[in-house]
């Protein structure tokens, strides 16, 4: 019965044991972390095993009336099929990141894992509150932590990082905050009783005025907003994830991103049915503008981390786009419709929105771990140096392959995850406009674009020492026929072929002629070594014989078996994901038809007052 | 009624100017002198109230008693620094007499314009006897007293003064005082305790830091080190300390004159 | 004799302002009363060394005057009596003020010990002048008269100015002692002026008949004399200066900072709750009916508070003045609930929102108390450890002191209002007294408000655990334990996380506690 509140408190338990174990025992506080986010997995998928997918509201539901009756807050948790799959995320993602972080992080180790295991409280609770306070405080819950895992063992601009992280996102909570308690008052008003609850306060929603609606929508969406991150507001987010530690990078873009997006399921359109239809359109064109603004900074990024963090820009507006698209859809003409041809017309858009939230997670997250992979070994995450090092598609081929499936999955390759929620989110928007999903469109031609040439530079780095010495002049041309190198590995001519096109590509499109050599020059941030390195080999590559193996061999050892335990599982689950969408879609019916329900008995309301105006 | 008013504008005046006197002056003397004309005036302000006990006890305690004190104090401690009064003799000798004369005019005033004064012009009159104007007092001071007062108010009294008929009385505001408002007169001696307590502690505790000279790793905020003896920063800490005592000596000073 | 005689026929039997019974009421404050002046004994006949007791003794004191008040409480929980003829009110508003003061108390003794030792400051009479300055504000917490109010803010000013100065060969304790001890009286000046304005006006010192009166002339006139609103503005700022509202905040940096630390953390927050326990006094039972104005003038002061206490704590590099103005910013939060306040004229939804600013001010002060003391004992801390009190001297406090850390970490995060801890709720109950009484300009602009504090309080957050402690601090470290110390800072970091998660016993006593002066509302304007 206690299921939600175990899920959410054990971590807090294992974080006050790790803090009551002796000072040295850093692998002992490793295991305790690594049982109890094992545990609390465990316990979501029991969760969601049981989860009837058939039933309307809130399942495994706790309800304590009387926490702070004075205010009308109680203690309540619960799931529904969103929530759920959030907190399968959660849990998921967590046992993945404490095994990431084994290796990396070597200092203050205890300190570390309380603050993990305190975020998966916070992030636990925020996704199964059912009571505004509650939730207020899981939501804040979260900040601290996150700050701290950015700040200590994060890169090294961490402390502005951490401070811009958390005090942008502070200013978005406290006005979400004034919002909720203007909501009491107004359900204080209707109903002269005080509660906090969250499906109470839902109930009551479409009676809301249109004017308080408006506002209310307004002040949550900018919490919102600022943690999804929708452009303007995403400008801590490229921060935040670049200096944040792997393991932090993949739980902020994993779930803590989602909380904005679940805070738009979960409050704006059931509360505010009305401001949602008549915002719909601003929220759109912001989501739109986020999308392709995400794509095209995402081009231009010297820097891997923050190229994925502005991918997770443009992605995260496909969440908000299918959202929206939904909400502009249930406006529906007036009490016409009923609620089963809405739905049915309009529940892509919704499925696409959550779809992609769950798919993001996994995708980015892997993305993310990549990068970390790759700067354990080479201690710089800058795209030319890593370039200009080695090549590592032959140092590292089961790394080469997984990073390709998340590259595939993330530019939206069919029966991988990506693809789904992006797919379903465009065919919403198309109901919307046309021209929207047209425009969206050209992001997923620009995902393939930053994602396929960041591949090509990170992986078919400098060419390997068996290559001949003929150049890429050839292949430009080399279209078709084979070269002898082509013959051992076909890979490196695709690539370089590709690279060719893809700078010419590029150069068009950002009209920024760039040469290899200068912008390595340029390149800042990389290590004084790794940078003469790569100048040496600049110029010597082609000649050296096994120069680079021995140089770089042992620099990059493949996947040690924390990588694999991370990036495989992870991996597949997107790719199943991708081939059963049911597997998600399906518990995403009856929310979609609840929040179809509230819009249209509102419309009705509205319909049958203006008859009775009428009259 | 204008005369009274007259007076009391004189008064009034008087205790500003004095009062800012009391300020302005360099001399600690003359600050002293000052501050007694300035009581002596609110005490002049007090009879024309009808408060003369209160008059009485400002007179006695404040002028007669503390002040007193305080210029003994600082004649013998020799506060004032010497040539000053010598570059003023000019002034002080054309100032004196005036504000003598002055003094004087007040004095007289209340003397003769008693007829104006608010207790009916009755304290010349034969039958103003102690026991007449015990009872107006009564009637006044329990009146004040709203909450026991059962009836309806007795006083309307807005800004415009107060009763004709009021009179205040020592045995009548001695009741008053320890039943009435017992409350506050107890705190009050709190007060008069604990600021007592303090000027003891402040002044008893210099004599302790003296005596225990020999922490040389003291730290604190701005505690540094003790510097080596006669040298620029050791002069420079004498001059400190000397003159943050004298700070608070004018602290204590004033703790005083509050009570 | 037969002469006496006449004059006490005369003279109407006054009864005495007393019985044995309402001596009960003041119980509490007679318990605080004598352990103040035992303190003072006690000290002079112990010995030296083990005077050390004397801090059990005051905490004994302070123990027993919270039983009393609770004992009070629990006997009859909706009391209401007057006793001293109307001086001292025994209610559930002075209940949560005694609460209040005595916390303060017990927290400011526990802090006290090492750091004074340390700097030779006696603390016999620390001590006992201490007590006396928390008896003065239970005096104003429970008064129900003019001068009851202002012989308790005497009693504990002038203590306070005395414990600001305690650090003698300090200067800055000096300077600031003296700024506070000038500006204080000049406060007292106006005030005493407001009073006697509000007397003159009304022709009474007590509360309630005040209210009554300025309920009668602006139930006959139309158009309120404009006297009684400048004797308003007068005790306004009187008041102003007590609580430390902007523009009458002059003297709180210095004097903060002046004073020996334990003494800032008690004078940050006993006074202050002590001036808004005078204000409330003085506003809601004296000048309901005058709400509409004073409301919007405490609303205004609040904007400027709040604000400049944060744009300017932003500038600073000693955490001690850098609380300072923090506390100036927390009084603006307090006075948010406290433009809150609607006059009922009879409707009954507007008594729930009297009720929410009055218990929201209430639980802020309570909330205030544990965190700000909290912050002060985490720098006592710092300075018995190494000396100093700037923002880099918290530099790796997270490496050397992990449990101090996190104590800080948790006072600050309640402070900036962050949950879960108190300060949040704090906040949250505010901000939602102000939206009920349609004051939504005033919570945006202390939301906004909270965001810019939390920059300054990260501060100190990421000096402790971001940076690296730095050689010359390694060096003045002087390991000292302090008994008292840990066990004041456990209190209070078990009050904030329970005041943060569960607020509903403190809460309720709050919302009791502001229920009686509503009551004496109604009976001024003459409803049942």
């Amino acid at each position: 019965m206690f299921l939600l509140s175990t899920m959410t408190y054990l971590p807090l338990l294992g974080a006050l044991l790790i803090m009551l174990l002796p000072k040295k025992s850093d692998n002992l506080i490793r295991w305790v972390a690594l049982l109890t986010t094992l545990v609390v997995f465990g316990l979501s998928i029991y969760t969601i095993l049981g989860f009837n997918q058939d039933s309307k509201g809130y399942q495994y539901e706790e309800y304590y009336k009387d926490w702070i009756p004075s205010i009308g807050s109680g203690y309540h948790m619960g799931v529904d099929g969103v929530s759920v799959l959030m907190v399968l995320l959660n849990g998921f993602l967590f046992v993945l990141a404490i095994i990431a972080s084994w290796k990396p992080i070597q200092t203050r180790v205890r300190e570390y894992y309380v603050s993990m295991l305190l975020l998966y409280v916070g992030l636990m609770g925020v996704f199964c509150a059912l009571d505004f306070f509650l939730f207020y405080i899981f939501w804040e819950l979260v900040l601290i932590p996150m700050a701290l895992l950015i700040g200590i063992w994060g890169g090294p601009r961490r402390v502005y990082a951490a401070v811009k992280f958390f005090l942008y996102t502070l200013v978005g909570s406290l006005l979400m905050l004034l919002a909720i308690i203007a909501l009491y008052f107004q359900y204080y008003d209707l109903t002269k009783t005080n509660t906090l609850d969250i499906p109470t306060i839902t109930k009551i929603a479409p009676q809301f005025s249109e004017t308080f609606q408006f506002w209310a929508f307004l002040a949550f969406a900018l919490a919102f907003a600022i943690k999804v991150p929708l452009w303007p507001f995403h400008t801590w987010l490229p921060d935040a994830h670049t200096e944040a530690p792997t393991a932090g990078s993949v739980i902020l873009a994993g779930n803590m991103l989602k909380m904005g997006c679940y805070g738009f399921i979960r409050f704006n359109l059931p509360l505010f049915p009305d401001a949602s239809k008549t915002l719909a359109p601003l929220m759109i064109g912001l989501a739109v503008i986020a999308i392709i603004y995400g794509a095209l900074v995402a081009i231009v990024q010297p820097d891997m981390k923050r190229l994925v963090a502005y991918t997770s820009v443009s992605h995260m507006g496909f969440v908000i786009l299918g959202l929206f698209s939904f909400a502009y859809g249930l406006r529906g003409k007036a009490s016409g419709q009923t609620t089963d041809v809405l739905l049915r017309d309009n529940s892509a858009a919704f499925d696409g929105a959550v779809f992609t939230m769950f798919s993001h997670g996994l995708l980015t997250g892997g993305l993310f771990l990549c990068v970390g992979v790759i700067y354990d070994r080479l201690h710089t995450r800058d795209i030319k140096t890593i370039q200009d090092t080695t090549r590592v598609a032959n140092r590292m081929p089961a790394y080469a392959a997984i990073y390709m499936l998340y590259t595939m999955g993330s530019l939206g390759l069919p029966m991988i995850s990506g693809f789904v929620g992006e797919f379903l989110a465009m065919q919403g928007a198309f109901r919307v406009n046309g021209w929207i999903a047209f425009g969206t469109s050209f992001a997923i031609i620009l995902a393939a674009i930053y994602m396929l040439w960041l591949y090509q530079r990170v992986i078919w780095g400098k060419p390997a020492d068996y290559e001949l010495a003929t150049g890429h002049d050839d292949h430009g041309h080399g279209h078709g026929h084979a070269t002898p190198a082509a013959q051992v590995t076909p890979a490196p001519t695709q690539a370089s072929s590709k690279k060719a096109d893809l700078k010419w590509l590029y150069q068009s499109i950002v009209l920024e002629p760039e040469d290899n050599d200068s912008s390595a020059a340029a390149s800042h941030g990389t290590p004084a070594e790794s940078h003469t390195d790569s100048h040496d080999n600049d110029h010597g590559h082609g000649h050296g014989g096994d120069k680079d193996l021995k140089e770089n061999g042992a620099k990059f050892p493949d996947l040690n078996l924390g990588e694999w335990l991370t990036l495989y599982p992870m991996g597949i689950a997107a790719v199943v994901l991708g081939v059963f969408p049911g597997l998600v879609l399906n518990f995403l019916h009856k929310p979609a038809e609840q929040i179809t329900a509230i819009f249209v008995n509102h419309a009705d309301l509205a319909a049958t007052l203006l008859q009775q105006v009428g009259k | 009624m204008a005369l009274e008013q007259l007076v009391f504008l004189v008064f009034a005046l008087l205790a500003i100017v004095t009062s800012l006197g009391l300020v302005i002056f360099k001399d600690p003397v003359h600050c002293a002198l000052s501050l007694v004309f300035a009581f002596a005036n609110i005490a002049g302000v007090y009879i024309l109230l009808g408060a003369e006990f209160i008059a009485a006890i400002q007179v006695l305690v404040y002028s007669g008693a503390i002040l007193v004190l305080f210029l003994f104090v600082m004649m013998l401690l020799q506060v004032r620094p010497g040539p000053s009064l010598n570059r003023l003799r000019f002034f002080q000798s054309g100032f004196g007499p005036v504000l003598g004369v002055a003094f004087l005019v007040e004095v007289v005033l209340v003397v003769l314009t008693s007829g104006f004064v608010l207790n009916g012009g009755n304290i010349t009159k034969p039958n103003n006897t102690q026991a007449a104007k015990m009872q107006a007092g009564v009637e006044y001071s329990v009146s004040v007293n709203v909450i026991q007062a059962a009836g309806p108010l007795t006083i309307q009294g807005k800004a415009d003064g107060i009763q004709p008929n009021t009179v205040g009385h020592t045995a009548a505001l001695g009741k008053e005082l320890y039943s009435t408002y017992l409350f506050p007169f107890e705190v009050a001696s709190i007060i008069l305790l604990i600021a007592a307590i303090g000027a003891i502690v402040i002044a008893r505790r210099s004599l302790v830091s003296d005596e225990e000279e020999d922490h040389p790793k003291r730290r604190g905020i701005s505690l540094g080190s003790v510097p080596a003896q006669g040298s620029l920063q050791a002069f420079e800490v004498e001059r400190q300390t000397s003159q943050s005592q004298r700070r608070k000596e004018a602290k204590k000073r004033t703790v005083i004159l509050k009570k | 004799m037969s002469f006496l005689n006449g004059i006490l026929s005369q003279v109407q039997p006054t009864k005495l302002s007393f019985t044995g019974d309402d001596f009960m009421y003041i119980l509490p404050e007679f318990i605080v009363l004598v352990t103040a002046c035992l303190l003072v004994i006690v000290d002079l006949i112990l010995p030296k060394k083990s005077r050390g007791g004397l801090a059990w003794l005051a905490l004994l004191g302070y123990v027993g005057a919270l039983a009393a008040a609770g004992y009070l409480y629990y006997a009859d929980a909706t009391i209401s009596h007057t006793t001293f003829s109307g001086m001292f009110v025994r209610d559930n508003f002075t209940l949560f003020n005694e609460i209040i003061f005595l916390i303060t108390g017990i927290l400011g003794i526990l802090i006290s010990p090492t750091y004074s030792l340390k700097r030779k400051i006696p603390l016999g009479e620390l001590y006992s002048i201490q007590a006396f300055s928390v008896l003065g504000m239970m005096i104003v917490g429970g008064s129900g008269d003019l001068m009851a109010v202002f012989v308790g803010i005497e009693l504990s000013s002038i203590a306070v100015y005395i414990l600001t100065g305690f650090a003698r060969n300090d200067r800055g304790s000096a300077e600031g002692a003296l700024k506070y001890f000038l500006l204080g009286i000049m406060a007292t000046a106006i005030l005493v002026y407001g009073m006697a304005w509000t007397f003159g006006m009304t022709g009474s010192t007590n509360l309630r008949e005040i209210g009554r009166q300025i309920a009668s002339q602006h139930s006959t006139s139309s158009n309120m004399d404009s006297g009684i609103t400048f004797a308003m503005l007068l005790l306004l700022v009187g008041f102003g200066f007590k609580i430390a509202a902007v523009p009458f905040h002059v003297w709180t940096p210095d004097a903060y900072e002046g004073a020996p630390t334990p003494i800032s953390a008690f004078m940050s927050v006993g006074p202050k709750a002590a001036g808004f326990a005078a204000l409330i006094r003085v506003m809601v039972e004296g000048m309901p009916t005058l709400s509409n104005q004073w409301t919007i003038i405490i609303a205004v002061l609040a904007v400027l508070t709040m604000t400049l206490g944060n744009v300017v704590a932003i500038a600073q590099n000693s955490v001690k003045r850098m609380l300072a103005y923090s506390s100036i910013a927390h009084t603006g939060y307090i006075m948010v609930g406290v433009a809150a306040y609607v006059n009922s004229n009879g409707v009954d939804t507007n008594v729930a929102r009297q009720n929410d600013s009055i218990s929201s001010v209430l639980i802020y002060s309570l909330i205030y108390v544990f965190m700000n003391i909290g912050a002060f004992g985490i720098l006592i801390y710092l300075q018995n450890q190494q000396g100093g009190a700037e923002v880099d001297d918290f530099n790796g406090l997270a490496r050397w002191s992990p449990i101090a850390a996190l104590a800080m970490a948790l006072c600050l995060f309640s402070l900036a209002g962050i949950p879960p801890t108190g300060g949040f709720f704090g906040k949250f109950f505010v901000f939602r007294a102000a939206i009920n009484s349609n004051l939504l300009w005033l919570t945006i602009i202390g939301a906004l408000n909270s965001a810019v504090s939390a920059f300054f309080y990260l501060r100190v957050v990421v000096a402790m655990y971001f940076n690296p402690q730095s050689e010359e601090s390694k060096s003045k470290l002087v390991p000292t334990r302090s008994f008292f110390l840990t066990a004041a800072l456990v209190i209070i970091c078990v009050a904030i996380l329970v005041l943060g998660l569960y607020p509903d016993p403190a809460l309720k006593l709050a919302q009791d506690g502001a229920t009686p002066l509503f009551q004496v509302v109604k009976a001024a304007a003459g409803q049942p």
